[in-house]
């Protein structure tokens, strides 16, 4: 699904950031004025097809690909991450507080197999391969799909491991205010209004201190109290964000500007000195067109459907330790980074046959430098920083058809596509040669539905790659070096997805599913600290994902179980081979329990996490952990009331990391509905 | 395939059926043993292994597991002594004769810095005496190792911070030994980038605590200038002290220095024209020395890291050294060796040298009679990259 919105082109995002930087109200100001005009010609807007979307809902609920409307998740999570953490099949991985970069696990491969869209368009970055799931607030978000067998028809997912799609809001009806409060000095607030017909304006901000207890190691003032629980110092985040969108017909405009500021706590010594912070800055551009057109050949009819996006974002991060304190020297480091996009897809739907066919085209660069680092630029001090650029080039084509027969109980879908990226890294002072990667893949996915009026039943196979990041594919040009032999990791997944309606009232989700992938990256140093990324051989990955929810007026009930197996296979690292995959929780199991009386909903969530190894050779094994969270609600009329606690028992474990978890956290809210 | 078999075995139960622990039975040695610090080869844990220097040398791993990479291993007689560096900064000291299960005491080997002492080792010299070398402070610390409290641990400190070399923050001590009732102590003098400047070794006179100043003739710093910068390694035979100097990084530079403690005097022993034909200039490749091991005054090793280009992984040659008259010569005879990653070579107290193997495909250690220069029994098997090789003796 690709949201519509309308762009008028700029050419020089540079100069667009500089101007939104210093004088945010005149570009405002101009976009209105220009779309107010253009709006004034035409007094359509995009009306969602209700009865459509009910039925497009239904069918595609269930393990393989879901999808999840606004109100599942608005006034009861806190962000994102909060609201996927619930999810069958799916991990969370955030270390530490409110803005620290939260990842996600689906179907046990790690989060850099699993690729986050926005509107359609990759939310990860080339460089690292990081993205950060709660970039965009939920006040932003008006669907989240999520894909885990490809489904390309639905979802582009060719992902190993899955695909989240976080849909934004096209545009407000009415204006709405929210107001959160919570711990740590947690505060949170969006606006979100339509301006004129066609043009709306959402605006967020959340800020925390991060203060929780933490069992520092070493305390500064006294490092013989080995981890003394201290207030952890220096945590403070704060996020600030405006999005405009404006509709016209088919077309949508989204411009939003996001301005980011986290300081880096000294998790080991909790030092007073200590002023490290990463600053983040971000404008995103993006034009998009759905269109739909009926036509008649040979008396027969059918549909097509085209959409199109062309996206531009360009970030700006900081990273600055003045005093030293976090690494072994001084650091004021800045990272710039863009990314330009360009994607058609166009579907035709005729009779039993639907046909597909998605092209998309993009540029990524990557810039750094390292400002207190005198040799950087020159670059020749190999343990020390070097300024480098990078850029990736990439494009895609896919073809699709899916068929089903007459009764419309049986699909078959089948889709190809391939990826060429071409990727290059120079060093910033130009000297010396660029190194150059450049790989190309074909993949495909192929699934056979059976459905039934109580019964759906997916059997899939989706052949995925990950491509390497640039730093994995060029290292630092120091002491982790490049490696011009790294390949793709690449899967291949089978998997059995199952949705059994009960009744009205019970329906059970199951899936099992395979993997095998190969060429699994991974770093590798020698005894000199020097290292590598390299192919690791083989990982192979089976599980079982069950969920039986029930629900009536009143009362509903969700039970979960996430049960995998792995293990590696590796003749390059002795430690390596034989072992489970790390990083992963192999068993979880959730109760969700809640009870909707009048205008109260009460939710209860237990969470049951074990059997996680933090390193890859097994030796170190994860805390397992039973949390509780409770969410409350009390909707009247326009006005929402809520409160979240999480982690009730207030239990201590160590996260994925083996860093002690932030413990328990309250938070209240409010949403007022004009 | 066979991994569905046990899915639904384990889906039947609804229990996870991972989760055993890896601890092994609490290990004692009984006789004069090895013990070795291993690290993984993505860095994200280490772990401990022991076994007997004479006959069946089979390890014994799984032993002081940690989720971090940054540890060494300090020997003195039946102690091991595991030492976390980089932002561990921690000590615990353990009687191997009663096992490594539960430590005699624990305790931060950062006593006042502001950053972390980054403690490389642990010198000792009598049962209530040693000397913390820390790469992250301008400060030795004098211990007991004795102490049953933190309160009687610390005795004093030492201050160094005349070597910090200017705009750095610390001297960066590497290493340091103990002659003759003086403490020998090894700085690197990097600059705030890191890259290498003159090398020292400060002398202190330990019953005092007093820096010796081993050129009087001369103003500016006391101790003992070194020829081969980047030092990584100091060792002591028979008063004289062999210090290797690694170089920097991409450069042909490094060596092996002899220094006399009594005169103080330094003799290069290996330099950058060496082993000429270790080099390739025109691929960026050089060798360094990382290493020294002593056995007599006519015979030392050394590793010799033969650095190919940034590409290339890292491997390694074994030089042998007449300490007396400097004749040079690379190990010839171990074939077994050859295109191996050497990342610690140790002397036991047979005179058999002992050669830690880092390559993460099949990491060990082999044993070379000194006498033949031949390999002395089978290859240690360990699970991880040897570290670090250390010894310990049953009184």
């Amino acid at each position: 699904m690709i949201v519509c919105s309308f762009y008028a082109p700029l050419h020089n995002s540079h100069s667009i950031r500089e101007y939104m930087r210093h004088k945010i109200v005149i570009p405002l100001l101009a976009f209105w004025l220009v779309s107010h005009a253009m709006y004034s010609n035409a007094k359509e807007s995009l009306v969602l097809d209700n009865v459509t979307v009910e039925a497009h809902k239904s069918s595609l609920m269930n393990a393989d690909y879901q999808v999840f409307e606004r109100e599942s998740f608005i006034n009861r999570y806190q962000n994102l991450a909060s609201f996927l953490q619930q999810q069958n099949g799916l991990q969370v991985q955030q270390a530490g507080g409110l803005g620290n970069p939260a990842l996600i696990s689906i179907r046990g491969a790690n989060s850099s197999q699993t690729t986050l869209l926005i509107n359609g368009i990759k939310a990860n970055n080339s460089q690292f391969g990081g993205y950060d799931l709660n970039t965009i607030p939920l006040n932003q978000i008006e669907a989240i799909e999520i894909s885990r067998s490809g489904s390309s028809f639905d979802l582009a997912d060719q992902a190993i491991g899955g695909t989240i799609n976080i849909i934004t809001r096209q545009g407000e009806e009415r204006p709405s205010l929210s107001i959160n409060a919570g711990s740590e000095k947690t505060y949170a607030t969006s606006f979100s209004s339509p301006l004129t017909s066609g043009l709306s304006v959402q605006l967020d901000h959340e800020q925390s201190a991060n203060d929780y207890d933490f069992p520092v190691p070493s305390p500064i003032n006294n490092p013989q109290n080995r981890d003394q629980e201290q207030t952890l110092k220096n945590a403070e985040f704060e996020r600030s964000s405006i999005q405009l969108v404006q509709k016209y017909k088919d077309i949508a405009a989204r411009i939003r500007y996001n301005k980011q500021n986290k300081n880096i706590p000294d998790y080991f010594r909790n030092s007073d000195k200590n002023d490290a912070f990463l600053s983040q800055e971000d404008l995103t551009l993006s034009l998009q067109g759905e269109h739909s057109f009926d036509h008649k050949h040979n008396k027969k009819e059918f549909l097509s459907q085209h959409n199109w996006q062309l996206f531009h974002q360009t970030s700006d991060e900081n990273y600055q330790d003045k005093q030293g304190v976090i690494g072994l020297g001084t650091d004021n480091d800045k990272f710039v980074q863009s990314r330009s996009e360009a994607q058609w897809q166009s579907k035709l739907r005729l009779q039993q046959w639907q046909f597909l066919a998605q092209a998309s085209v993009f540029e990524e660069r990557y810039t750094s430098k390292y400002l207190d680092d005198s040799d950087s630029f020159l670059c020749v001090t190999p343990q020390g920083n070097c300024d480098q650029v990078a850029d990736q080039q990439g494009n895609k084509l896919l073809l699709g058809s899916r068929w089903s027969n007459n009764k419309h109980n049986q699909q078959v879908s089948v889709d190809v596509y391939k990826t060429q990226t071409s990727s290059q890294n120079q060093l910033r002072n130009k000297q010396g040669q660029a190194e150059k990667d450049s790989q190309s893949f074909t993949g495909y996915n192929l699934k056979y539905s059976v459905l039934t009026t109580n019964i759906d039943t997916h059997f899939s196979i989706k052949k995925s790659n990950r491509h390497p990041s640039l730093f994995q594919l060029f290292g630092d040009r120091g002491l982790l070096l490049g490696n011009p032999d790294l390949e793709d990791e690449r899967s291949i997944t089978y998997s059995i997805d199952n949705l059994y309606r009960i009744n009205k009232q019970n329906q059970v989700n199951s899936a099992i599913f395979y993997r095998e992938l190969e060429n699994a990256i991974i770093p590798v140093y020698d005894s000199r600290g020097i290292g590598r990324y390299e192919n690791s051989k083989e990982a192979y990955l089976s599980g079982i994902e069950l969920q039986w929810k029930y629900q009536n007026d009143y009362f509903y009930n969700q039970v979960s179980a996430d049960i995998y197996r792995s293990t590696t296979v590796d003749n390059k690292v002795k430690s390596f081979d034989d072992q489970q995959i790390a990083g992963i929780y192999h068993n979880s199991f959730s109760l969700i329990t809640g009870l909707n009386i009048q205008r109260h909903n009460l939710e209860i969530i237990n969470q049951f996490r074990r059997d996680l190894y933090i390193d890859r050779s097994n030796l170190i094994q994860g805390d397992h952990n039973h949390i509780i969270d409770v969410n409350y609600q009390y909707q009247y009329k326009q006005l929402s009331l809520g409160a979240r606690l999480k982690n009730l028992a207030d239990i201590k474990y160590n996260d994925f990391t083996n860093r002690p978890a932030t413990r328990r956290q309250w938070m209240v809210f409010t949403r007022y509905d004009f | 395939m066979k991994k569905i078999a046990s899915l639904f075995i384990a889906a039947s139960l609804l229990v996870g059926c991972g989760g055993d622990d890896n601890k092994k039975a609490s290990f004692k040695i009984t006789e004069d043993s090895y013990a070795v610090q291993m690290r993984a080869a993505d860095y994200s844990s280490s772990q401990v292994a022991v076994g007997n220097i004479l006959g069946d040398r089979t390890a014994t791993d799984g032993l002081l597991i940690k989720d971090k990479s940054d540890f060494a291993i300090s020997t003195y007689n039946n102690y091991l002594y595991h030492i976390g560096a980089f932002n561990i900064d921690s000590i615990d000291k353990y009687d191997t004769t009663k096992g490594v299960d539960a430590a005699e005491w624990s305790y931060s080997t950062n006593y006042s810095g502001d950053d972390s002492a980054n403690t490389y080792k642990l010198v000792q010299q009598t049962e209530t005496n040693g000397y913390l070398i820390n790469y992250g402070s301008a400060k030795v610390l004098q211990v007991d190792p004795s102490a049953s409290t933190y309160e009687g641990f610390v005795k004093a400190e030492i201050d160094l911070s005349a070597y910090t070399f200017s705009g750095a923050k610390y001297p960066r001590m590497s290493d340091a030994v103990i002659v003759n009732n003086h403490l020998f102590v090894a700085m690197q003098r990097l600059s705030l980038d890191f890259s290498p400047n003159q090398p020292y070794i400060a002398v202190i006179d330990l019953d005092n605590n007093e820096e010796v100043d081993t050129n009087p003739q001369q103003s500016g710093l006391k101790g003992i200038p070194l020829s081969a910068t980047n030092t990584f390694t100091i060792v002591e035979h028979n008063g004289f002290i062999y210090a290797t100097g690694r170089g920097d990084y991409g450069s042909d530079t490094g060596g092996l220095d002899k220094i006399d403690t009594t005169t103080y005097a330094v003799t290069a022993l290996i330099g950058d024209t060496s082993f000429p034909e270790l080099n390739d200039p025109d691929n960026n490749t050089y060798y360094h020395v990382r290493d020294v091991a002593v056995v007599s005054d006519q015979l030392a090793y050394a590793t010799l890291s033969i650095e190919a280009g940034w590409p290339n992984p890292n491997t390694s040659k074994i030089a042998i050294i007449n300490p007396s008259s400097g004749a040079l010569s690379l190990l010839n005879t171990v074939s077994e060796i050859d295109g191996k990653e050497i990342s610690d070579i140790n002397i036991d107290a047979n005179d058999r040298l002992w050669l830690g193997i880092a390559n993460a495909d099949n990491p060990g250690i082999y044993v070379l009679d000194t006498d033949t220069n031949t390999l002395s029994g089978e290859f240690i098997k360990l699970e991880m990259p040897v570290k670090h090789i250390e010894f310990l003796t049953v009184q």
